[in-house]
This record gives structure tokens, sequence and C-alpha cells, in this order.
């Protein structure tokens, strides 16, 4: 199993994480105390993200991405489990660290936000949006040594010339330009790991691209490694090195980019990749198309949690909730009956 | 084939501080009976603005300054309003963006798909009810349910109410506007699905309104791509999306990433859309476009060629 | 709007915020200028008592021949400086509470918004009589004027208190607070550089409303005797007024002017407050075109 994998070049290894809610009970149900109910956002995840390399985690709305991304900059509280940092041969756990540790440890781990229109407070003008993570991490610096530093972060998300964005306002920039912007402060610290929660999915498609290949820049200069969240297989296709596949709370499958696209063996990945839209009139292919939708995350189905929607479930299905095994070269799947086709 | 709709140098305008932006300039597109046409184009292009002129919903800041809606020969612009009110919903009707949470809450989900039948009024309360059964079941929700409140419906639920609601009085053309933005990409293919079936079992025409060309692709005959309020390429989907004509349409084809295509980046086009409170003079794409030269300075003609395609460059 | 320019420009276009803005100025005008009134308003002559409006006295005179056109002049000072100042009590009150109480959701959250909710419940005439009545009672040193100031500000925060609240649960939520945390920005550093800043407008608009919400609680102490009653102040010029019979004496001339010069000044702040709440909330914003 992956715990025993621990290799020194993994920069983030999480085991066996889960993040529970608390369902918030109305008045008199919280009088007569029954069973405390609990929305299992992650339900016991484990997977490493090597040094220099995008890791991929992709599922849809409600599957669970959104929060592991959150817990591991502790934004929510961590049920159990461990999340693992290493750097420099220092290893922390994350999810049991104090408030204190994590402030120290926040300038080497930044988080890109999904919505450009929000994550950029309204009132502050881009000098100062870059400005305040050396301001609040009391980086030290002549005001001309930060204001170098800010033209150069604003340099490398290609905004330039520099000079002439310092004193705009979010409201005097583009979707595509803001999300720049974003990226600039959270790489203004230095960080070794960026986690990116939808980057682009709220950016015009023709701006895309940049944003991309800014961050596939950043790798490839060894600058930081990534946690990348999606919906958006073709995104992972692009630029994932790995690619792991949320289901209600859980891991179902995890593979390389390319294993996992163009052979995918667990059979909610293969309905998925089968409806993944393709910019081509001409292509065909047979698309696995499910009923219902994804199961509530506080009562989850007994056994494996697909298996209401699953076009190969069987019996045993119902029951057991398989394991995620290596099914070879790598390639890890939690399911019992991968290996069967799909009519 | 006789067109259903075909709307001819449409412009509409919004009113800002004494000016005009101007979201729509000079449009025209025609909708076939029975066919799916797309309109793609990415935010503040236009689209939206052209959904809202064919049903003439337009806000109060704006309105139409000129062009023709012909529907079934009738323009839409220059109809009364009692003619109006006939031919929305019962001729034409639209399903919007975000429609989901345009359900009321307190009203059941039958009775609201029921409402624009009994307010058209040529059916009893129960005959209405029972044709609003009849619709759930159609768009693939259980009859069952039928008389819940939207809040105990899913959000791809919700969709599908929204789509039963814009069949109720049995239009000849529906216009979608994004029905699928907000939605899991296996709802949103159930949909898409849905909408496909429907259409070909109603013999119904539809106009989809995305930015997500893949989409377009894959459900629609026809395409239009949209601009900065102008219509850059019109034809049919395997041509345009083959041997696309308009620089604008290649490009946009190329940013979006094929996962049946090599592992590479999609490209980008460089820079941003135009101000439309004071459009550049010449094509509005000349700043952005690979291949501008000193002629798209100048309006660009609009070519029809005789296959029925239309592109707007100088170049092409 | 992004400066005062901006605002301006959109502030002069409404209407009902260039009447208030306009009446509040009339006041403020008066009660800057109130040295020029024609006479002392506490000089006493017996021989002009209960005179209807003349050519000496233009609003007349009241029981002890006060000049009462320099005592509503003078009466100004007192309404705008209690309303202005105790205002400002109400407003860091309920401001700090608010923002603590909405950026804390856990026990301190918890804590403040039962104390907010046990001060909204609370009639607060009654309670700013008890109290005024209590520290008058007690004979401590403090100026009655001070004491009618403290009691105003700490019985009117609540209503702040709650706005604030409810508008930072929603500022909180939104995304570029995740970033200043994920920054590393301290509680204390997104609360104020932060929240604040995107929850102001709302803010000034309530404490203008609050402005006028003090004006007439002290016009009520005064009318009730509470004040102190060696200050002229409008609400003073009633309580003689009818402790004295005015209305039995038919001497209107001693109730109108102030009733009136009380409606039309908390008028003003509430025009104003309202104006200021359309242009920051888009959505009360007619559509005019």
């Amino acid at each position: 199993m992956l715990e025993a994998m621990t290799r020194m070049d993994n920069i983030l290894e999480v085991r066996d994480l889960k993040v529970w809610f608390p369902v918030r009970t109305g008045l008199l149900a919280g009088l007569f105390k029954g069973e405390e109910k609990f929305v299992h956002a992650v339900d016991g995840i484990s997977f490493d993200v090597r040094r220099g390399e995008i890791f991929c985690l992709v599922g849809e709305s409600g599957c669970g991405k959104t929060t592991t991304a959150r817990s591991i900059l502790r934004l929510v509280e961590v049920t159990s489990g461990r999340i693992e940092f290493n750097e420099d041969g220092k290893r922390i756990d994350l999810a049991s660290a104090t408030r204190q540790e994590i402030r120290n440890i926040r300038p080497r781990i930044q988080l890109i936000f999904q919505d450009p229109y929000e994550s950029l407070d309204p009132k502050l003008a881009v000098l100062e949006q870059l400005s305040e993570p050396l301001r609040v991490n009391k980086v030290k610096g002549t005001r001309q040594e930060i204001m170098d530093r800010v033209l150069r972060a604003l340099s490398n998300v290609e905004l330039i010339p520099p000079e002439t964005f310092l004193m705009r306002y979010p409201h005097e920039l583009s979707g595509g330009q803001r999300q720049r912007v974003g990226i600039a402060s959270s790489m203004i610290l230095g960080p070794s790991f960026l986690i990116a929660d939808e980057p682009v999915s709220m950016v015009d498609v023709s701006m895309r691209a940049d944003i991309l290949r800014i961050m596939l820049h950043i790798k490839q200069r060894g600058q930081a490694s990534f946690l990348f969240i999606t919906h958006d297989f073709s995104l992972a296709w692009s630029i994932g090195d790995r690619v792991a596949v949320m289901y209600c709370g859980k891991i179902v499958e995890l593979a390389t980019a390319f294993d996992l696209i163009r052979a995918p063996k667990h059979p909610y990945t293969r309905a998925l990749i089968s409806v993944v839209p393709v910019p081509d009139p001409t292509y065909e292919r047979k698309r696995i198309i499910l009923t219902g939708e994804a199961p509530d995350p506080i009562d989850v189905p007994k056994g494996c949690r697909f298996h209401p929607r699953c076009p190969i479930a069987k019996e045993r299905c119902k029951t057991e909730e398989p394991e995620i095994r290596d099914a070879g070269g790598d390639h890890w799947v939690a399911c019992h009956f991968w290996q069967d086709p799909i009519p | 084939m006789t067109a259903l709709l075909e709307v001819d140098g449409l412009k509409t305008y919004f009113r800002a501080d004494g000016e005009y932006v101007k979201a729509v300039d000079d449009v025209s597109f025609r909708v076939n009976k029975g066919e799916s046409v797309g309109l793609a184009g990415e935010s503040g292009c236009g689209k939206t603005t052209v959904a809202l002129s064919l049903m003439r919903l337009l806000p109060s800041n704006a309105s139409i300054q000129g062009g023709r809606i012909l529907y079934e020969g009738q323009d839409i612009v220059s109809m009364s309003d009692r003619r109006l009110r006939k031919t929305r919903w019962k001729e034409i009707s639209i399903v919007f963006q975000g429609a989901m949470n345009a359900l009321n809450p307190v009203k059941r989900v039958v009775d609201q798909i029921a409402e624009p039948m009994i307010l058209h009024g040529d059916v009893s309360k129960p005959a209405a009810r029972k044709a609003a059964e009849r619709l759930v079941e159609l768009v693939g929700i259980d009859k069952t349910r039928a008389k819940e409140y939207p809040h105990e419906f899913s959000g791809g639920m919700r969709q599908r109410v929204m789509i039963a609601m814009a069949l109720a009085c049995d239009p000849r053309l529906v216009i979608l506007d994004e029905p699928t933005t907000a939605l899991d990409v296996m709802t949103k293919t159930q949909i898409q699905q849905l909408v496909k079936n429907i259409q070909k079992e109603l013999d119904l025409s539809t106009i989809l309104i995305t930015h997500d060309l893949s989409v377009i692709a894959e459900t629609c005959e026809k395409v239009a791509i949209m601009y900065a309020g102008k219509l850059a390429e019109y034809g049919d989907v395997v041509s345009v999306f083959k041997a696309p004509l308009h620089p604008y349409t290649e490009g946009l084809i190329k940013a979006f990433p094929n996962i049946r295509g090599s592992r590479e980046l999609p490209a980008s086009i460089p820079g941003t859309p135009p101000n439309l409170l004071h459009p550049p003079a010449g094509c509005r794409f000349a700043p952005r476009c690979p291949i501008a030269g000193k002629e798209c300075e100048a309006l660009p003609p609009d070519k029809t060629l005789e296959t029925g395609r239309f592109v707007s460059c100088w170049k092409r | 709007m992004r400066n005062v320019s901006g605002f301006w420009k959109v502030y002069s276009a409404n209407r009902k915020g260039v009447i208030g803005l306009g009446l509040v100025l009339f006041f403020v005008g008066v009660a800057v200028f109130a040295g020029l009134a024609p006479f002392d308003p506490s000089k006493v002559d017996a021989t002009r008592t209960w005179l209807p409006p003349n050519r000496v006295n233009w609003l007349g005179t009241d029981w002890f021949g006060h000049d009462l056109f320099s005592q509503m002049i003078h009466g100004t000072r007192v309404s705008l400086f209690v309303g202005v100042f105790a205002t400002l009590i109400s407003a860091i009150i309920g401001t700090m509470i608010g923002l603590l109480s909405g950026y804390y959701t856990r026990l301190i959250g918890e804590f403040l918004e039962r104390v907010v909710d046990f001060f909204l419940v609370i009639p607060y005439l009654p309670l700013m009589i008890v109290l005024v009545a209590v520290f008058e009672a007690t004979e401590i040193p403090i100026p009655i004027l001070w004491i009618v100031i403290f009691a105003i500000g700490v019985t009117g925060w609540s209503g702040t208190a709650r706005i604030i609240r409810s508008q930072v649960l929603t500022v909180k939520e939104r995304q570029f607070v995740d970033r200043a945390r994920t920054i590393g920005a301290s509680d204390m550093r997104i609360m104020i550089r932060h929240i604040m800043p995107n929850v102001f407008p709302l803010v000034f608009a309530n404490v203008v409303l609050t402005v006028a919400g003090a004006v007439l609680a002290e016009v009520t102490l005064d009318f009730l005797g509470l004040g102190d009653i060696t200050t002229i102040s409008w609400g003073m010029m009633l309580h003689f007024a009818l402790s004295n019979n005015a209305m039995y004496r038919g001497a209107w001339w001693w109730l109108i002017p102030p009733g009136l010069a009380i409606i039309l000044l908390v008028m003003g702040f509430t025009l104003i407050g309202y104006s200021v709440e359309e242009i920051s909330n888009p959505r009360l914003r007619e559509k005019k075109f």
C-alpha cells in the first residue's frame, strides 16, 4: 500500500485523511439527542505529491477535492489522518501542527483561487495586493527592494510592463489579468508548494492557456510543485503529471495522466472520460452516461460508494467496500471488478 | 428548408451615462425548422443580449435600435404587445442561465410547469396539471415527484424542470442560454442528451447559447460565432470546425484542450476584447488577430458563400 | 466610486440626499453662528412674558420672558452636539461588537451575539431613563449633559452591531478573505484591513441614521425632564411649554417651532442616511434612464 512507499522526494504525503463536518440539526432535533450526523466530505484518502510535479485531483462537485485543498492549508480542521509536508529534510504534519507552526510554514504553501472576481480585495490596488504578503510575513527590505520584488512578480506572470499595473484596481482588470495578479501574490513569498483550486474555470477560454502556461513555467523552472484541483479532465490531460479521481470523499483511481486518461480502469473514470466533450463534431465514441447523481455525503451508500450508479455493479459491491490496489504499473484502482468490460 | 426564425441586422444597445454600449451590432443568422443552432462566444460578446432581444425581454436600459427578427415572416421587433405575448412561450420559449434558481420555492413543481399553460388560456386547470405531469416524465423525472417543491430537487433535476417549463405551451423554438454551465460534466451530458432527444421527438428548433465550443460541436447542426457584438462566422458545424475561416474561430477552437489529441497546452489569444462603448472603427478583432493587415482598419465586408457559410473578414 | 469626487457625483444626483444634506447643513450653520442670536437665551424679562411673535421677539416669549427665537437657535447646538457625540459612542461600541461577533463565530461570537440580542430586546427608552435617573441620583460630579450622551450612546449601539455583524458574516466568506488568511494575515489584520473597508459603506449609512435616532432620544429625555434643566434645548423648551400649560393658554409659538425643528433635523439625517444606503446598496437603486 501507499504507506510503504514514503520517499524523500515527496513534498507532500497525505495519509488516510478524513474531514467530517457535523450537521447542524434544528433546535428540536438537537434537544432530543439522537445520533449525530456528519458530512463525510473527505473520508480516508491517501496520496503523494512528488517534488516538481503537477498532481491533479479530479472529481465532480461535492466529491471532496476542494475540502482536501482547504484542509492542507488548515482553512478547515482535519478530523483525522496525516498531511506531511516535507522540505529541506524537515517533516511537519500539517494536520496536527499548532497554529504557530502553521503560520511559520504559510509562506511555503500557497493557494491559487478559483474566482478571479472574488479572490482580490476590491479596495486594494495591485501594488497593495502584492506587498501585503510581504508585510504580513515581516519580510525585510527597503522600499525599493520590496518594489523590485513586486515588479518582478508581475513580470513573471506576464503582466508587462509591470509598472503600468501597480496602481490599478481589480475592477479595472480583465478576469485573466486578475487571476494573474492572484498568482503573483501567491508566488511573491517564494512558496515551494502551490495548491491551485480550479484556477481557470472562471476565466475566459481564450485566456486560459496563458494561466496554464505560467503555472507550467513555474513547475519547469523548479520553483514549485502543484496540487491542481479541477473537474475538467482536459486540463489534467494538458498539464498534469499524475492524476487521482475522487468520488464521494474517496480516491477511486490514481495513475499518471497518460495512463489514467488513455486507459482508465475504474468504471466511474471510464464513464467520465467517455463524456468529456471534444471540439470535433465528427468524433464518435460510445458515451457511458450514468443515471442519477452523486450521493449525499451525509448518507453514504454501504459497500462501494459508486455501486448504485455503476454499470457493472455486482452483489459483492453492495456490501464490501473495495480497497485501492495497484492494478499494475503504478496504476491504482478501488474496484472489485475493474477488469470487466462495460456494456 | 424554410426558415423558422430569421435575424436580420439586429442592433441592440445599452444606455450608459448618456452613451451607447453597442452590445449587439448588426447580427444576422437564421434558424430552420427542426434545426439546432449554436451561438458561441466569450463573456461580453453579446450572445445573451441576442437571446433576450429575440424575446424582447431586455432590461429597461437596453433597446433594439435596428434590424428585424422575423418569426414565420412576422417581425418581432415591431410586433404589438398583444401579439408579442401570444408569441412568447407559445411559439418561442427560453431557458435562462442559472435558471435552476429561478424556481418559486413555495410552489409545487407541477404547478409551476402548468402555470404558463393556464395563463395562455386554452386549458383547464386539471388538464394543465396532467399535461405538466407528462412533461415531467418527458424530462426524465419520476412522475411521483412532480408534487414536490424545488428545494427537494438537485441542481440537475431543477434544470430539467426549467426545460419542462419551457416546453409547457408546445413552442416551436426553444432558446437555451448556458443551460448546463453550473452543472457537473455527467449531469451536463445527461441534460444535453435529453435536449437532443426532445428536439428530435418534438421536431423542435433550438438555439443553444454557450461559450463552450465542444458542447456545440457535439449537439448542434449550425454554429454562429460572435465577437464583440458582431458575427464573425456562421455555418454548419462540421465545416466551421474542420476548416474555420475567421481567425477568431480558429483561435477559439484551438483554445479548447482536446482530450483525444496530443498532450499539449491549448492556445491562447493575446489581448482582451474591445470596449463596446467605443469600439474600434475597423475590424473589432484586428488588435488581437495574427493575420491582421492595413485593410483591417476598416470594417470588413460580410461574405456569404454559396454553401451557406458566412464570414466577416478581409483576409478570407 | 473610488474617491470623494466620484462619490459626490453620485450623491448629488440623488434628490433626497441633497435635501437631507441641505437641512442638516442649515442647522449646522445655525448652531455655528448661534452667537449672532438677538438675545441671550437665558435672559429673563418679566415684562415680556407669554408674548406671541412680534417685532422684537420673532418667535414670541415664554412664561419667563425668554426670547424663544434665541432659545431655538441655541437649542440647535445642544441637539447636534448630543446627537453627534452619542452616536460616536454607540457607533464605536456597535462596530467593535459587530465586527467581533461576526468574525468569531464560536465562543466569543456566540457570547457577543447573545449580548447584542439582550440589548436589542430591552426597550431603549425605559433603559435610558433608568440610567440617567440613577446617575443623576448618585450625584456623580459629571455634567448632566454628558450623562445624557453616555446613556444614549450605551443604549443605542445594538442596531448598528446587528447590521455590521450580518455584513461581516457575508464579507468573511468571500474568497479574498481566504487569500488573506493563506498569506498569513492575523485575524486582527483581516478584520481591520479587509473586512472593515468592505463593510464601511453600510456602516456609514447606519451611523447617519443613528444620529437621527440619537437626536430624538435626546429630545425625549429632555422632554421628560431628565436632561440638564439649565441648558436650553428644543426638548427642554417643549418640556417647559407643556408643564406650563402652553397648549391651554394657546401659546402655539412655544410649541410649534421646537417641534418643527426637531422633525426637520431628524428628517434631514434620515434622508442622508437613506440616500447613502441606496448608493452603497445597488439593489436599492431605482433604474434611472
